[in-house]
């Protein structure tokens, strides 16, 4: 049984009338890479700034390792690496003074601080930038110093907002493989977005936000999994499509057949998983040559749509 | 205190990199030699009609130049504390200085200590062009100390008015303007206040009066007599001139007779010979007149003599200075505090866990009540 690093309990922040957060209750595995998705203005940040100590909730409870937040900020700081949606560098600083200003403020020795910024910049693939300006990276660059500095503490959890907003593909790939990295360290990360495709591939588990409620929360296969009404099935055959879409259609369970631009049928199918083989056994008994059939796997982006569809209007 | 260097060293690095602080450096102490020079020979061009003795020419340079230093002070320091912290909020490092392990009060005095450590620097080699006024004699090694004290306390508050604000407000523009507007209060319009209640005074009180001329107590045992005496004080150049016991008075045509006694601010034309002289530097000048005439000594008062006379002095309430440097300390001391407060981003009041104030805690009592078990 995994430990959860952060739990959250009727987490509620209104600002006058407006609801910014509606009993939020989030539970956070330990070793889990946590992505929480919403659209902008959601609640993704003010939950973020809540964990991170920056605010507090009007009604709730925060403990991150058992540490109570809202009474302890001091001791839960300890604990955490936070990176916010922006940059937060100061320009007329050398990376390792950056670096180094932060080491200090987090108590690490002198004697220590030096190797552990080398560590951490290489980690990051700054070494070679220690002693430029900060004012002269690019945003990618600025970014990984940016998640190097939340990590100096040697933090437990990392909560990062949109860390790869604003950047480029081949930076964000960067900071993508970052992250899986920093799992590989045992880090438990929450990193919010609002561009699914961004978490798809990395997130263990997800948490799915809109207008201050969570809709969602808990590991990324169990949530596809709970919420498959019909599966996405494609065929690839010899002969020519449209004549195997009558034979397809026919069969009960199967709707909507269509071809796709290159030749291939793609059906939406309301069955278990082991109704699929029958459907192969259909095809080869009617001589239909199959070069394939395969399910097509939902991305988050198919579960974020789902489920906010209609949810809340 | 480990984590108040590392504020330190950190603002310093961007401080004094690169050219600006030393060209800032070089234009003050040009500044300060160029309008000694001026004085200097604004004071041989009159010297005439004024006497050309020594003594003279010292006391106005002193008197001059550390109140001009004192001006620079207090529009420099203003511009290095205003951005302090709004400035971390405008580059978006704030929330980042936050979530570390620096104590808001660290935050907060390292902050000041840097930017002021700028400002001292500057007063400091101002020492030997201030010193320059030994040659001529009349200012004694006390006054002298006294005026760096002043310079140094003005420093220290304005300075923490200026992380107070910038603490306060989001931008550094709206700090900025709210910093130079308190500094300018301090400096201008606690005087033109005084002196706007000590003439309603004496149109009021002196002015058609019958008999003989009142007792010293019965004016300074007035309310807006003390009014015009604490507004007095909490100005810095009162308190400069209070610690030579100059007072600006005037030579010809009154008080009111020149734009600068609207101000107050002293003209390097002072009654040298007959120095009668107010512990309370500038004074609400109707009292200073009256002390002139002779009508009555303060008891406060004490005279000064001439170069070779020996000063008399009378028992009475400490100079000005006194009570500016107890009242700007403690104002530097609540302002940082409360500096130090707004930085957190919350329970900023929970100064002190007292079960009995416990129960009147409004943020976040339902949900954490649990926890504590």
């Amino acid at each position: 049984m995994a430990v959860n690093i952060v739990e959250t309990e009727g987490l509620s922040k209104r600002y006058g009338s407006l609801v910014a957060l509606n009993d939020l209750n989030l539970s956070i595995e330990e070793g889990s890479i946590y992505g929480f998705i919403g659209p902008n203005g959601a609640g993704k940040t003010t939950t973020l700034k809540i964990l991170a100590t920056l605010l507090s909730p009007s009604t709730g409870s925060v403990n991150i390792c058992g540490v109570n937040v809202l009474k302890s900020p001091e001791e839960a700081r300890e604990l955490i690496g936070y990176m916010p949606d922006f940059f937060g560098v100061y320009d007329d600083m050398k990376v390792w003074e950056y670096m180094d200003f932060f080491g200090a403020a987090f108590r690490i020795a002198k004697a220590r601080r030096a190797s552990i910024i080398d560590d951490l910049l290489s980690l990051v693939d700054l070494g070679d930038k220690k002693d430029s300006y900060v004012e002269s990276l690019s945003r990618g660059m600025k970014q990984r110093l940016c998640l190097a500095r939340a990590l100096i503490h040697d933090p437990k959890l990392l909560i990062l907002d949109e860390p790869a907003s604003g950047l480029d593909p081949r930076a964000r790939v960067e900071i993508r493989e970052l992250l899986k990295e920093l799992k590989r360290m045992g880090k438990t990360i929450i990193v919010s977005s609002h561009i699914l495709p961004e978490l798809s591939e990395l997130c263990t588990h997800i948490g799915i936000i809109e207008r201050g409620t969570l809709l969602v929360s808990g590991e990324v296969e169990k949530i596809i999994g709970g919420m498959k009404v019909s599966r996405t099935l494609r065929v690839k055959v010899i002969d020519e499509p449209n004549a195997v879409i009558p034979l397809l259609s026919e069969r009960p369970g199967i709707e909507n057949v269509h071809v796709l631009e290159d030749d291939l049928i793609e059906m939406e199918f309301k069955g278990a998983e082991d109704e699929i083989p029958s459907i192969h056994e259909l095809l080869i008994s009617k001589d239909v040559k199959v070069i394939y059939l395969n399910e097509v796997p939902l991305d988050l982006e198919d579960v974020f749509f789902h489920i906010t569809k209609g949810t809340l209007q | 205190m480990k984590k108040l260097i590392a504020v330190v060293s950190k603002e310093l690095r961007s401080q004094m990199r690169g050219g600006r602080a030393f060209a800032l450096f070089g234009a003050y102490l040009l500044l300060l030699i160029g309008f000694e020079w001026s004085i200097a020979k604004v004071f041989l061009i009159n010297s005439e009609r004024m006497g050309a003795e020594a003594y003279k020419l010292g006391f106005m340079l002193f008197t001059t130049l550390s109140l001009f230093q004192l001006l620079l002070i207090s529009f420099i320091t203003p511009s290095f504390t205003a951005g302090a912290i709004s400035h971390e909020k405008e580059q978006q490092t704030f929330d980042l200085l936050i979530v570390s392990e620096i104590s808001p009060i660290s935050v907060i005095l390292g902050k000041l200590v840097s930017s002021l450590g700028y400002v001292f620097l500057l007063i400091i080699a101002s020492v030997p062009v201030m010193s320059s006024v030994f040659l001529f004699g009349s200012i004694s090694p006390g006054d002298f100390l006294a005026t760096f004290l002043i310079l140094i306390i003005t420093t220290v508050t304005f300075g923490s008015i200026g992380i107070f604000f910038s603490s306060l407000v989001k931008k550094t523009q709206v700090a900025t303007a709210l910093t130079y507007g308190t500094v300018l209060f301090l400096l201008v319009a606690t005087l033109i206040g005084s002196s706007l209640i000590s003439t309603y005074i004496e149109r009021q009180y002196l002015m058609f009066r019958q008999g003989p001329p009142p007792k010293a107590q019965e004016i300074t045992s007035m309310k807006s007599y003390k009014m015009a005496r604490f507004l007095l004080r909490l100005s810095p150049i009162n308190a400069m001139t209070s610690i030579t016991g100059m007072t600006p008075e005037l030579y010809s045509g009154g008080p009111y007779s020149s734009p600068y006694s609207l101000l107050l601010i002293p003209m390097p034309q002072f009654r040298l010979d007959s120095m009668i002289i107010n512990a309370g530097g500038m004074e609400p000048i109707l009292l200073k007149k009256m002390i002139g005439s002779g009508v009555f000594v303060d008891e406060g008062s004490r005279l000064r003599g001439a170069p070779g006379q020996k000063d008399e002095k009378i028992s009475g309430p400490s100079p000005d200075w006194h009570y500016t440097v107890a009242i700007y300390l403690s104002l530097s001391a609540v302002l940082l505090f409360i500096s130090s407060r707004l930085l957190l981003p919350y329970h900023r009041w929970r100064l002190i866990r007292i079960p009995f104030l416990k129960r009147f805690r409004a943020s976040p009592p339902e949900a954490t009540a649990g926890q504590e078990s």
